[in-house]
């Protein structure tokens, strides 16, 4: 069940500004991590570069800025812009999301949200129709304070052929990241909660990935 | 999965990779941007240099839109070899399958084959097969269907057609006739076969314990297509026929022929009764291989939105067992516990396929029943007045006893099989890994030069070989005859041989009563063996054939008790040493004549031959596949085992010893035997042209 809020508009309100990153999984696949409360979904960028771009664009019909997912508290909201609808329901202002719930922007991006962990609230979508964003994906975390990835379920990212998960936490915009499995981030082997310098390769036993700032020239 | 290259490195000028995505055969492949932003998958090739540059290269300009574009292939600094291609961020279907265990739709298998049969058909008029198609290469995005890895196409001008003896591809998805290394494009029409079935059920109509297993059911096994809808069937058995030149003569026809076949599940329409197979009342669309749950047929056909479905049994249950998929427990448990190895380490493979089960399946709860069955056994010989004693059983109700004990872990054997069997995945995501991680690998690691070629072939063979005399494998009545026939009637000139030979050049055998004896008794022995073991031949049970071996060793015993007598053997001039084995009595029946030590008594010759059948493992010395025909080992090996039984029973060390020599000569030197290419032309002699 879904509920309306009638919001404060949340422009002016105390937030974390969004910053995007990518997570490289080998054998995985790839990740846009979108961490901060407000998270803007539209179209592709427009020839006026001054506009800057959705958080999430996807290469579709969209607006520019065509909703916006907000994390308030525990729970996550759709702010929607311009067409968009929450399980068939279209969204005039807000629609609280949920796991299970299945997003429509416009006519045809549709997106499934799951929360894999209870013990998490980073939210992962995955994109169901045929669009794509700039650089490829195979799902985007609304990355909160934590992020599991490993064998299990019950993973934000399922990794099948590890021997044990990764939790990753963030902290501002430095990630840190711990396991029960040996890990070696960068030259170091890590001990505990370990920081996690924005293009170090963590690898272990099976385990290979690393975290870039999203757009970053390659 | 560990790849060369970390996220992040630039091996390749102008490229980043990204991530790593897969492991092959042929070496890695990454996702990689380049300076411009263009989203490629590199491929680093490290081995089949050859074949695959050669395989690359020639696909280098062939665009298809259902062929995954190759963009260039480019050196590194190292020199290493880097094919440039599409990349592709859909799913493969072998990801789809995973997530559908027990099979599509009708319209998405549609969709996958027509898409796969229309790259299929552009890469065959090129004259190019592809010949490792299975799921992993084939992807989808956006709604258009791509099959990539074309780095083991080859040219197939009919010209050329002779000379393909490269062993490529994938096991589940191979053709018979890639074991001979003589193959066109009718290789990927049975892949695309094994692809449909796949689609429709949500497993390979192949499968087993090993690989050699795997690869005997494609050169050999008819596909279980009754789980298949019934229109569907003759399409798909069609495309898997074992004769290349009995599948359909191309691509298309046969995605025409199961277009149309399914074509009917997505048109609402009544299917007679009669055309399912064990039919119950169910609910069609959209999953053929669940196609007829139970459900009201007349409501569903009035509503229009399903066929009218008949009654159909659970796939599951109506699924007809092929006797060659009955599992060897041991073997079951390495396979999840193997690794993949691929066809450049047959030996390797043998040797896996030999080591002892160290996991908990079936088997474990069984073995304990083998110990204490042998050491029981042990124990009577060595002393049956003591075991008498404590069980107050006689001998021969202490043997029945073991032989219930053995008859009693054989079922239990079985049934252990059975259920882990039925414990394994069938299908889905832990079954496909199984799969994947025994997978022969997508090698085709041979440079087209005939050595290779040679060698390719030959480790298929070996492949094939590694179907050990201990694993179960279906034998005709016809060709177990025709082998046991000749076995027995080449027994007697080799007999004849050995007891003249023993006569003439020994001293053990004075007088012709001993020499008549000695011969008599061999050949019974021998035909015991012979016969006994070729009841037994392709079974895989052990228990099962220590059983019949104890029983033929009393048979003999008291058969070479009657010839003594039959044939009045002097024994007083015996020549030798004089018995003085451990045990002089089993329960209260001595084993020699109080008299005379020369002389055994019925007891003597039957724990004699009963400890010489029971404790070799004569399937070894019998069967069509051992390792050779005549193994001096294997007869010294039983030499010693006679010679081991005299010192445990009071028994003649000579005639002991020479009985286990020259029955095993005999055995070995009679029973059927061929070479492992002879072998593979006889499974199918289609292939063979």
């Amino acid at each position: 069940m879904s509920v309306t809020y009638a919001l404060e508009p949340m422009a002016g309100s105390q937030t974390t500004p969004t910053s995007r990153f990518m997570l490289w999984i080998d054998g995985v696949g790839s990740f846009l991590l979108c961490v901060g409360e407000r998270v803007t979904v539209g179209g592709p960028r427009g020839s006026n570069v001054e506009q800057p771009a959705a958080d999430i664009a996807f290469l579709a019909n969209l607006s520019r800025t065509h909703a916006t997912l907000v994390r308030k508290s525990d729970s996550l909201i759709l702010e929607a812009h311009s067409t968009a609808s929450v399980d068939g329901r279209v969204v005039r202002d807000f629609e609280s999301i949920v796991a299970g719930s299945s997003i429509v922007l416009g006519n045809s991006v549709r997106m499934s949200v799951s929360k894999p962990s209870e013990l998490s609230m980073t939210a992962r979508l995955d994109v169901q129709s045929v669009h794509r964003l700039e650089q490829s994906v195979d799902g985007i975390l609304l990355f909160a304070e934590t992020c599991l990835l490993g064998p299990s379920t019950d993973c934000h990212v399922r990794c099948p052929a590890w021997p044990e998960s990764v939790l990753l936490v963030r902290r501002s915009n430095e990630f840190y990241c711990r396991s029960q499995a040996d890990l070696i981030v960068g030259d170091e082997i890590a001990n505990g909660m370990t920081e996690m310098p924005i293009g170090s390769v963590v690898s272990g036993q099976e385990i290979r990935f690393r975290i870039d700032a999203f757009g970053e020239s390659p | 999965m560990k790849f060369t290259f970390p996220p992040g490195s630039k091996p390749l000028d102008g490229y980043t990779i990204k991530r790593g995505i897969d492991r092959g055969g042929f070496g890695e492949v990454y996702y990689a941007i380049s300076d411009a932003g263009k989203e490629v998958a590199l491929k680093l090739l490290q081995d089949n240099l050859d074949v695959e540059l050669r395989g690359v290269t020639q696909c280098l300009n062939l665009a298809h839109p259902n062929l995954v574009t190759i963009f260039d292939i480019r050196k590194d600094a190292d020199d290493d070899h880097w094919i440039i291609m599409e990349y592709l961020p859909g799913q493969t279907l072998e990801a789809v399958l995973d997530a559908n265990p027990d099979g599509l739709s009708s319209a998405e298998t549609q969709q996958w084959v027509s898409g796969i049969a229309s790259g299929l058909a552009f890469l065959h008029e090129c004259g190019i097969v592809h010949r490792d198609l299975k799921p992993a290469n084939i992807f989808r995005r956006d709604g258009v269907v791509k099959i990539g890895d074309v780095g083991l196409s080859k040219f197939i001008t009919h010209s050329r057609r002779g000379a393909q003896t490269e062993s490529v591809g994938t096991l589940y998805y191979m053709a018979p006739e890639v074991a001979k290394g003589n193959y066109g494009r009718e290789v990927d029409i049975y892949a695309l076969g094994v692809i449909a079935y796949e689609l429709i059920t949500g497993n390979v109509p192949f499968d087993g314990e090993s690989k050699a297993e795997i690869l005997m059911k494609h050169l050999t096994a008819p596909p279980d297509v009754t789980v298949l809808p019934l229109v569907v069937q003759p399409v798909v058995a069609r495309a898997l026929e074992k004769d290349p030149r009995s599948r359909p003569s191309d691509v298309v026809e046969f995605a025409t022929d199961l277009q149309q076949a399914l074509g009917g599940f997505d048109v609402p329409q009544n299917i007679p009764e009669s055309s399912f197979v064990n039919s119950k009342p169910t609910f069609g669309e959209p999953r053929l291989s669940e196609a007829f749950r139970p459900t009201e047929p007349e409501s569903n056909a009035a509503a229009g939105i399903g066929p009218t479905i008949v009654p159909m049994q659970p796939v599951h249950e109506e699924r007809t067992r092929i006797p060659v998929q009955v599992a060897d427990d041991k073997r079951r448990s390495r396979k999840q516990t193997g690794r993949r190895d691929d066809l450049r380490q047959p030996q390797q493979r043998v040797q896996w396929t030999a080591e002892p089960s160290e996991s908990g399946d079936g088997r474990e709860h069984v073995s304990w029943w083998k110990y204490f069955a042998i050491g029981l056994l042990i124990l009577v010989f060595i002393s049956p007045r003591a075991v008498s004693a404590v069980t107050r059983y006689s001998f021969a109700e202490i043997v029945l006893i073991v032989l219930a004990i053995l008859a009693i872990r054989a079922l239990v054997n079985v049934f252990a099989k059975r259920k882990s069997q039925r414990d394994l995945p069938s299908s889905g995501y832990e079954a496909r890994r199984h799969r994947k991680d025994d997978e022969l690998g997508v090698t085709a690691p041979y440079p087209p030069d005939s050595t290779s070629r040679r060698r390719a072939t030959k480790e298929i063979s070996r492949a094939l070989l590694g179907l050990t005399p201990d694993d179960p494998r279906s034998i005709s009545f016809g060709r177990r005859l025709t082998e046991l026939t000749g076995a027995l009637f080449l027994a007697v000139p080799f007999t004849a041989a050995i007891t003249a030979g023993v006569a003439t050049l020994t001293t053990f055998l004075p007088n012709n009563s001993q020499i008549g004896f000695f011969g008599l008794t061999t050949l019974l022995g021998s035909w015991a063996v012979l016969f006994s073991m070729k009841w037994c031949e392709g079974l895989g049970d052990s228990s099962l054939r220590r059983i019949v071996l104890l029983i033929a060793g009393l048979s003999v015993g008291f058969g070479a008790f009657w010839l003594d007598q039959t044939l009045m053997v002097d024994h007083q001039f015996a020549v030798g040493h004089e018995p003085h084995g451990a045990m002089r009595f089993i329960g209260q029946h001595p084993l020699t004549e109080a008299d005379n030590p020369f002389q055994p008594t019925i007891a003597g010759y039957m724990a004699f031959f009963v400890g010489l059948f029971a404790l070799r493992r004569w399937w070894w010395h019998t069967d069509l596949l051992r390792k050779g025909r005549f193994q001096l080992h294997s007869a010294l090996f039983t030499l010693a085992l006679g010679y081991v039984l005299t010192a445990i029973f009071l028994f003649p060390h000579d005639w002991g010893m020479l009985w286990a020599l020259a029955i095993s000569c005999v055995v070995q030197l009679s029973a059927a035997w061929m070479p492992a290419e002879t072998y593979l032309r006889t499974l199918t002699p289609g292939i063979a042209r």
